[in-house]
């Protein structure tokens, strides 16, 4: 998008949230639900939003969670009973817990488009709320359909293999196939491995083109090609630095005069864990913050007379290190230090966004308030499906 | 009193700089860009969370939005106390709680008391009591093809001779306790050099033998302490308070942590595992007073007991014999150790069999 020649004036996100201040309503959020016995987590998930929400401003005007505890509470007890239920049966009955499984994973699109409906609704800036269009049909050809072409495909590349195998047996009887790389599958397999990608595009886009701000729709303007961009430089770097690590080791590795042959050979795998591990943290962060900037910086607002855009500025290097400094801090201090590192988050996340707008803010027009049902969230959360973005 | 803040009508995102008018008898107005005024008992005050802005919300949509949480806090003060608005628990008392230094740090002890009380006492407590109230059927369903994986991956048919397992069939039924509460009592015999000697009770009421424990024994009064023990087990339920006990912190986890980001699953893991340890320890401990309870009415000395334990645990350390023995350990080092062993040390056992 051409910046410049549109005339943007730069908004910076703010986020004035302290650790110190954070970390008095966190403990009393727990012990508080320790003291009823879960009934106060209702109370606490909304402080703890509206404490994160509120702290994040744009232009001097702060964001507002606007769900109320009771509502949150009643779907979180009929949650946490399924979850229960689902928890014994799948712990005493493992098939039927897998049958229920599959319902849930059946569930999962309906669940999306309602916690997304949830969220955004109980999301208001300026006394305008955000909403997300409902359209379960196409949360399902999209969240759905991918996951049963890829089962229909595996399945038909099995059927494939078995029929070639057969032909070939009745042709040469004493040649051994056996040996033979199945040819069908691995094709399959590839073939879904590199559509990831592009149903990642479809999902993503999907969610940002059904949220609105008020009346304003957001739109989303990447293609499919900047997230097989994406993908594609992750794998190349991560080649490149395994193969870094490999060769690292052989080398440390024929200096070996301290072990004994039998215990390096047991210490091997501890030694390649060690390369491997903050190598996948580092692909994770890697394609985290790159998606991130990606889905910002394509994300646009309003109508091309009056249109916004976002920009993002994560870096990965400062990613990484934020990731690796808090898993240590929340380990060392045995979980206290949890809401400094959820505050130095949310700051760093919004020190690097920016609102671009032609605009000022004020030509937002509102949509008339629905109250939508937070059962769709609070499932989700209970049996931990990722919704959003 | 004035406050100053944003004002929006609710219609757009149009903003107005505005002082909201606070009348001593509970009426709020503002004159700019329209005048309007509402007394205070129809207004919705927004909680006060650290020093994030207030919202009011008034009826036609206004909204007013402010960052002056403390004259905010005396206005609600001074109308609550003249009788004009009410507010509810949590607004009157969480945020005096969250701001109060010494409060903070009482949350902060009793959270850590409680936890570790509930993972120590309290969850062991209710699945125990949980357990032995529920119905048989559910204790000896679970898992129910534990055996079939364990045949396929570690054990293989027993090879010992035949007459050998008729004639220890007919000691276990002997020691059956009268009422099995419904329990499908078994023995079974296996072979497995990867196991070594070891027993096991199955949920089920299926008790395994591996053919070399059957080896390891002297006589047929340690089998039977062994298969004391095991009863034990099975008749206290031990699976499926393993299991209530399990799927209940995993809901506590859940209900505390709900909120919390995902960066925390190591810390999430910790109490599960102090959790896991003192239970290995307590059923042991159970299974044991099961055992030492009916030695004597069986007219087995508890010696024998001791001595096919203190065997069994020498067979165990020639197989691990990386691991140094228990004695060239420091004291602290050791009690650390016994705390994440699953079984309590054997020695500590032992004492409760000597003393007889």
């Amino acid at each position: 998008m051409d910046f410049e020649a549109k005339a943007y004036t730069r908004k910076p996100f703010e986020f004035t949230g302290k650790a110190s201040e954070y970390f008095g309503i966190w403990i009393v959020n727990i012990i508080l639900t320790i003291l009823t016995l879960g009934i106060y987590s209702a109370w606490a998930k909304v402080r703890t939003n509206q404490y994160f929400y509120g702290n994040t401003q744009l232009d001097g005007s702060a964001f507002q969670y606007l769900a109320t505890p009771m509502q949150i509470l009643k779907s979180r007890i009929i949650a946490a009973i399924l979850f229960t239920i689902y928890y014994g049966i799948a712990n005493v009955y493992p098939i039927a817990g897998t049958g229920l499984l599959a319902i849930i994973l059946l569930l999962v699109p309906a669940i999306v488009v309602l916690s997304m409906s949830f969220r955004m609704r109980n999301t208001a800036y300026r006394n305008v709320t955000f909403g997300f269009k409902r359209d379960f049909k196409r949360a399902y050809l999209i969240f759905a359909g991918p996951v049963v072409a890829s089962i229909i495909i595996i399945a038909l590349s099995i059927f494939a293999e078995i029929q070639s195998a057969e032909m070939l047996n009745a042709e040469v009887m004493e040649e051994d196939t056996s040996g033979n790389a199945p040819f069908t599958i691995l094709a399959a397999i590839l073939l879904i491995f590199f559509a990831f990608p592009f149903w990642e595009f479809l999902q993503t886009q999907f969610i940002i083109n059904n949220a609105k701000y008020g009346t304003s729709e957001f739109k989303f303007e990447a293609t499919a090609g900047k997230f097989y961009k994406l993908y594609l430089s992750a794998f190349a770097i991560a080649i490149a630095v395994g193969a870094l690590v490999v060769f690292a080791i052989g080398f440390f590795s024929s200096f070996d005069f301290s072990l004994d042959m039998h215990e390096s050979a047991v210490m091997m795998p501890f030694i390649i864990a060690a390369g491997i591990f903050p190598l996948y943290l580092w692909m994770f962060t890697y394609i985290q913050t790159k998606k991130a900037n990606l889905i910002y910086n394509h994300a646009a607002l309003g109508t091309d007379s009056n249109n916004s855009a976002f920009e993002s500025r994560l870096t990965v290097t400062y990613m990484f290190y934020l990731y690796i400094t808090n898993t240590l801090a929340i380990t060392v201090s045995l979980g206290l230090l949890i809401p400094w590192t959820m505050i130095r988050m949310a700051r760093y996340r919004a020190q690097t966004i920016t609102f671009l707008t032609q605009t000022d803010l004020d030509a937002y027009v509102a949509d008339q308030k629905k109250q939508v049902s937070a059962m769709g969230e609070e499932f989700g959360d209970m049996f931990d499906i990722e919704v959003g973005i | 009193m004035q406050i100053e803040g944003w004002l929006y009508d609710g219609a757009s995102s149009k903003r107005y700089p505005i002082y909201l008018n606070c009348s001593s008898d509970g009426i709020l107005s503002w004159d700019e860009p329209e005048a309007h005024s509402y007394p205070i008992g129809l207004l919705s005050f927004s909680s006060r969370i650290g020093n994030t802005p207030r919202f009011i919300d008034f009826p036609d949509q206004f909204k007013f939005e402010t960052s002056d949480n403390n004259t905010v806090d005396k206005l609600l003060k001074a109308y609550m106390y003249k009788g004009h608005v009410k507010l509810g628990l949590v607004d009157k008392w969480v945020h005096k709680i969250e701001s109060s230094k010494r409060l903070i740090i009482t949350s902060l002890s009793l959270v850590i008391v409680t936890c570790w009380l509930s993972i120590q006492y309290g969850i062991p407590y209710f699945s125990k009591q949980l357990a032995s109230a529920l119905p048989v059927e559910l204790a000896t369903s679970i898992g129910s093809g534990t055996l079939d994986i364990m045949d396929e991956s570690l054990m293989s048919p027993s090879q010992l001779p035949e007459v050998r397992t008729q004639a220890l069939q007919t000691v276990f039924q002997d020691l059956l306790p009268e009422d099995q509460n419904g329990f499908p009592f078994k023995l079974i015999f296996r072979k497995s050099e990867l196991v070594g000697a070891n027993a096991f009770a199955l949920p089920s009421g299926t008790i395994i033998f591996t053919d070399e424990m059957v080896e390891l024994a002297e006589n047929d009064n340690e089998l039977k302490t062994i298969m004391l023990h095991e009863i034990g087990h099975v008749i206290h339920r031990h699976s499926l308070r393993h299991v209530i006990q399990q799927s209940g912190l995993a809901l506590i986890v859940l209900l505390i942590t709900g909120d919390v980001s995902g960066s925390s699953a190591i810390i999430l893991a910790i109490p599960g595992l102090l959790l896991e340890a003192s239970y290995s320890q307590a059923i042991e401990f159970e299974a044991d007073t099961y055992a030492l309870t009916n030695l004597a009415k069986y007219n087995i000395a508890p010696k024998h007991f001791i001595d096919i334990m203190e065997r069994l645990e020498k067979s165990h350390q020639r197989d691990e014999k990386n691991e140094l023995p228990n004695t060239e350990l420091e004291d602290s080092e050791r009690s650390f150790k016994d705390y994440f062993s699953s079984h309590p040390p054997t020695q500590a056992r032992l004492e409760r069999f000597k003393s007889l």
